[in-house]
């Protein structure tokens, strides 16, 4: 059961505590249908050329009786409306639909998945440019695994994410990149239940082609076995496919100093202390080309480090000396200089040169 | 009490600010080149061959910002690329990439123009190529191209880039002209000079590298030298491109007092797998057509002798009725005729003498004898369509083939470059074997990848069982593409410091025989561009360039390098290796299974397990942090559980290996520091083994500095010092923590505000001065200039400019 008016709720949340709401996304389908209809022609959600359609050659999926609700590890609520769609059918169902302004590329997809019970039988979501085929998330139907896998339409290869559990709801998250993959292909990622804190980093499996732009997802069951589909989302950022209400990632679950958001922006798991890898971090900045705010001048160099304190200035001090004998050295003038620092510049760095 | 830093001033000379220290040293560097740049013309990289490569050199130098002359002993660019082999030598298109990959793509797309396909249709070609697809569209590749084709892409890429191309012949007596151990011009036969601070040497021969004194070898090394097995004299197993038996060796059949036939000598000249001095057969590679309206027939060549085709003769008299040449079809009915079959285009034999091969010809005496190899395929067609001794049959299968009117129009329609296949080769301090072809041991500095079989054509022709046979073909397949070093293109430490070598670089016979191919070369020359640009920036000998720093360029180039086989075993230690190998128990020697190396393996029989086990012990010297690698080879019946001991300096590790899988591959057991000791190494026990145990090899690798296995921007090195997995990318934790320093309590770079004082100096007026300078990019611009009076002082006063580190903000 959807719980609506959390969705409002969180919604009015964002307006009264100014938090920006998430970009409205391209594609979006809820399923906010009637219970059991079937979804040929249906034209709900936004982003779509037209509705649902059938190839003629299945029967088509159905509005289930209920939607899928999801929260992450954290506790963060995916947004979600309307109903769901069932494949269950007394033989193969296939349903498909096209988005406006396709073929799409750069761009996150997201989608809530259930698969009941085990069985050796394809389920799952393919992704079409026109009448080719790309790409499928979908239950292995060579075994009766509940692993969710990544498929290579155009190559036959796939990629299992070792993720997937009968009876579970999951999120799955896709990241298409145009030429980001190896020899210049696009690449798709896949992300299965991540943290709504940040943006994962970390994909549970990936492919790659020449080409996945597509226009057209087709949602099938292979003799009617049952799959339930909901909350399609395509976006341009990550925070489009999923919009939820933060809840505070203030604790530190594990203990081992950084918060439970700080790990998900990380891509540390915050229930598994990684304490010895912080604190090698801290000890090693110059591996990551940071600096600890005592050692800011590079090995070799001398001069001075000065932190901002709490104006827009800080002040330089210099002092010229004399000396005839070369024991003491008296002052022969001092000078100070007011530097401004500039937006986003925290300290003033004087060296000499070598 | 405050830290306190200073600039200790001069007490009496003033330091005139007009003449700062960087400026006072560019002009003591300006002034040895003042006086030696009087005559040649100076660039910053000089290519020389106007080969394939030297194309891709020159080119790459150009974008790289560098002034670059591309020097070649031809007219014509593009080496045998323009010169008919059109039917690409590629092994596996996942090895293009940059300037090569370039180059097969403008293929491709000049093809893709109905207009290019004049003498035939797109749809009637088809789409074979060799070991693929002629056209791939997926990659937009082309493997298959006529030379005039090739001709047009190189003269583009040289006019896009403006490079400045001369053509001109290397003096081959003094013409590599050296000082202080460096190259510092190259002087011409017509007295032209070039100067540089890079030089390239894209030549087939090899020819900077006797000026250089570059070591180098001729011929095949005897299989001892680098343990291989397939190198030196190959009598035996030379079986591929055969004589057929029964062909008799003397002038006068059966009559051995009328002497050999020329040409065939009375025996190999030594046992199989010694070593020679004798070069691999080279030919023209004929470009043939049957499209009438664009034949020339090949008429009777200037002093044919028909004495000359007396093998030829028997051959066919023995049996041989095909394969006298290949017919391998590029667009537009044009062949790539190469050497195929017992007697066909090689002109086995006659790139060498008792005291003198083609590598030390002259430029006019190489001319001439390419002529002869020219005449000798000429005369090969003629008498194959024409001679009487040939029986009609053949002759007709030969008859419609004719020289192509519209390719090389000023050459005869024959082909430029004589395929010289194998000249001169560097000896360096990496030398790449038969062990990187087959994948036994990697490369970790990659450059390129090369992944042609290993292929090195007949040698000679000499008389066994009384016959007639060839001897020198040797034709093995890869396992995959395999990366070519960095230090295999450049000479010794200690030798020329600007010179680099992409096409005769350091490999041995086999090697080479697979290295050897076009595409390869485009890739190793591009990348030899790079690194002479990386050494002339940061002024370092090219022994000297860092493959960390250099790496990345490649990258950017788009080169294909390879990726985590870049640090596979450089060294491996296998079975057989009765020095550093212990055997305890019983073990069987045994090769079913494919995927080892060396020559078998052991298995432990799957019985008397816990009594049995193998050490394998560090060569001696093997110190300091090192990848260890086991090699099996895999089957359901082997063990799943096997523990596998490393003895190191921090005393003993198990790992537990499961040899069911990931066999006839290097797999890393872990990064562990040695220290040299005689008991470190690896031993496979057989303890609770539940199948199998197999010991075929261990493969060692040192960690350096720089190399970062999984490429996610730490080394190894780091990756150890964090806790992490240096096998497994971090990229993303990586690039979390350089967002999000606060986390750690650190700080980024973009945080400081950057300034610096000059030294301070006297000016005459006796005044200090000192300037406060900002950063701008890499340049720092004033900000203030300060300028005190002093006070009048003794003859004796030094003055110093403090700075104090602990201030209020």
């Amino acid at each position: 059961m959807k719980h609506l008016p959390l969705r409002l709720s969180v919604a009015a949340a964002w307006l009264a505590t100014g938090t920006s709401l998430m970009a409205a996304g391209l594609v979006h389908e809820p399923f906010d249908y009637t219970p059991a209809s079937p979804l040929t022609s249906l034209e709900g959600g936004t982003g779509w050329v037209s509705g649902w359609f059938e190839d003629g050659q299945a029967l088509p999926p159905s509005v289930n009786g209920e939607g899928l609700a999801w929260s992450d590890g954290l506790g963060n609520a995916l947004n979600v409306s309307g109903l769901a769609a069932d494949t269950t059918a007394g033989a193969t169902t296939r349903i498909f639909r096209t988005m406006a302004g396709g073929p799409l590329n750069d761009v996150w997809i997201s989608f809530l998945w259930r698969l009941p019970a085990a069985n050796s039988l394809f389920e799952g979501v393919t992704f079409y440019n026109g009448s080719q085929a790309l790409f499928a998330v979908s239950n292995p139907s060579s075994a009766t695994a509940a692993s969710i896998v990544l498929g290579n339409s155009l190559t036959g290869a796939s990629a299992g994410t070792g993720r997937g559990e009968f009876g579970t709801t999951h999120l799955v998250v896709l990241r298409l990149g145009k030429d980001a993959g190896p020899n210049g292909n696009d690449l798709l990622e896949i992300f299965v239940d991540p943290f709504l804190s940040a943006i994962p980093s970390v994909p549970d499996a990936s492919i790659n082609a020449a080409s996945f732009g597509f226009n057209t997802i087709r949602v099938a069951a292979q003799n009617g076995a049952t799959f339930v589909f909901d909350e399609l989302r395509i976006g341009a950022a990550f925070s489009e496919v999923t919009p939820h209400e933060p809840v505070s990632g203030d604790q530190d679950s594990d203990g081992d100093g950084l918060t439970d958001a700080q790990e998900v922006l990380l891509g540390t798991d915050p229930f598994v202390s990684n304490a010895p890898l912080f604190e090698a971090v801290s000890a090693n900045p110059q591996f990551f080309g940071l600096f600890a705010s005592g050692n800011m001048i590079p090995p070799g160099k001398r001069g001075v480090v000065i932190p901002r304190g709490g104006g827009e200035t800080v002040t330089l001090p210099l002092k010229v000396q004399q000396s005839s004998t070369l024991l003491g050295w008296p002052v022969l003038e001092s000078l100070t200089r007011r530097i401004g620092l500039p937006a986003g510049k925290n300290f003033l760095r004087v060296t000499l040169p070598d | 009490m405050p830290a306190l830093h200073h600039h200790d001033l001069q007490p009496i000379a003033p330091r005139p600010r007009l003449f700062p220290t960087m400026k006072f040293r560019f002009l003591c560097w300006l002034l040895p080149l003042a006086t030696a740049a009087a005559d040649p013309i100076a660039s910053d990289i000089v290519v020389y061959g106007g080969t394939s490569g030297g194309v891709a050199a020159a080119v790459q130098a150009a974008r790289s910002g560098k002034s670059v002359v591309l020097i070649s002993p031809t007219a014509q660019l593009g080496g045998l690329t323009t010169s008919g082999l059109g039917w690409t030598d590629l092994g596996n298109s996942a090895i293009l990439g940059g300037i090569s990959r370039e180059f097969y793509q403008r293929i491709y797309q000049h093809y893709q123009d109905d207009a290019a396909w004049n003498w035939q249709s797109r749809a009637s070609y088809g789409n074979a190529g060799q070991g693929g697809p002629a056209f791939n569209a997926g990659t937009r590749i082309a493997s298959v191209f006529e030379p005039k084709v090739a001709k047009a892409v190189f003269e583009a890429f040289i006019a896009e880039e403006d490079v400045s191309v001369i053509t001109g012949r290397l003096n081959l007596t003094n013409g590599v002209v050296m000082e202080n151990g460096k190259i510092s011009y190259l002087r011409l036969e017509d007295g032209r000079e070039f100067g540089g601070k890079m030089f390239i040497d894209a030549s087939y021969e090899g020819d900077l590298l006797p000026g250089a004194q570059v070591s180098f070898t001729i011929g095949r090394e005897a299989n001892a030298t680098y343990g291989e097995t397939v190198n030196g004299i190959q009598a035996e197993r030379a079986t591929k491109n055969q004589l057929p038996d029964g062909i008799d060796p003397w002038l006068m059949a059966g009559d051995p007092e009328s002497g050999l036939l020329p040409g065939v000598a009375p025996d190999p000249g030594g046992a199989d797998g010694r070593a020679d001095q004798r070069l691999q057969a080279y030919c023209f590679r004929m470009v043939l057509t049957d499209v009438e309206a664009n034949r020339v027939a090949v008429p009777q060549p200037p002093g044919y002798d028909e004495a000359d085709y007396e093998l030829l003769f028997r051959a066919i008299e023995a049996g041989q009725n095909s394969g006298f040449f290949k017919f391998d079809l590029m667009p537009n009915r044009k062949t790539d005729s190469n050497n195929t079959g017992g007697i066909s285009t090689d002109y086995i034999g006659k790139n060498y003498g008792p005291d003198w091969n083609w590598a030390t010809l002259n430029h006019d005496q190489r001319l001439a004898l390419a002529k002869e190899h020219e005449n000798w395929q000429r005369g090969l067609i003629w008498t194959l369509q024409n001679h009487a001794r040939v029986p009609e049959t053949i002759r007709n299968n030969y008859a419609a083939w004719g020289l192509p009117a519209d390719e090389f129009t000023n050459n005869g329609h024959w082909p430029w470059q004589l395929y010289v296949r194998e000249a001169r080769r560097m000896v360096s301090d990496y030398v790449m074997t038969q062990h990187h072809c087959n994948g036994a041991v990697t490369a970790p500095d990659s450059v390129g990848l090369a992944a042609y079989a290993m292929d090195s054509h007949h040698v000679q022709r000499h008389v066994k069982n009384g016959m007639v046979k060839n001897e020198g073909d040797v034709q093995l397949p890869l396992s995959g593409p395999y990366p070519v070093s960095y230090r295999s293109i450049i000479p010794k430490r200690g030798q020329c410091p600007n010179l680099l070598v992409p096409w005769s670089l350091s490999a041995s016979h086999m090697a080479f025989g697979s290295i050897r191919m076009e595409p390869v070369f485009m890739t190793l020359s591009q990348s030899a561009a790079l690194a002479a640009s990386l050494a002339i920036d940061e002024n370092l000998a090219v022994q000297d360039v860092s493959y960390s720093a250099l790496r990345p360029l490649l990258s950017s180039a788009g080169q294909s390098l390879g990726g985590l086989a870049a640090f596979l075993p450089e060294t491996f230690i296998d079975n057989s290796d009765t020095a550093l190998v212990t055997v305890t128990g019983d073990w069987v020697a045994a090769s079913a299974t494919a995927g080892f190396v060396g020559n078998d393996y052991l298995h432990d029989n799957n019985t008397n397990q816990g009594s049995r086990e193998v050490f394998f012990r560090l060569p001696a010297g093997t110190s300091g942090l090192q990848r260890v690698f086991l090699r099996w080879t895999s089957h359901p019946n082997r063990a799943s559980n096997i523990p596998v001991e490393i003895s190191h300096e921090g005393g003993l590790s198990t790992v537990t290996v499961n040899q069911q899988l990931n066999g006839a591959k290097w797999n890393l057991l872990g990064l562990y520091t040695f220290s040299g000791g005689e008991n470190e190494g690896v031993t496979i026990r057989t303890t609770g083994a539940n199948g199998f145990v197999i010991a075929d090899a261990i493969g060692i690798s040192t960690v350096r500095d720089g190399d970062d296995m999984d490429g996610d921007g730490l080394t190894d090195v780091q990756e150890l010092a964090l806790g992490l997995d240096p096998g497994v990318a971090n990229t993303a934790l990586i690039q979390a923590v350089k967002d999000n320093p606060d986390f750690f309590s650190l700080h980024g770079p973009g945080e400081i505000h950057d300034l610096r004082l000059t030294p301070p100096w006297l000016t005459p007026e006796r005044r200090l001065s000192f300037v406060l300078e900002k950063a701008e990019g890499s340049l720092w611009q004033p900000v203030e200039n300060f300028l005190l009076d002093l006070p009048a002082a003794d003859s004796r006063s030094f003055y110093r400019l403090l700075l104090e580190t602990t201030v209020t903000p």
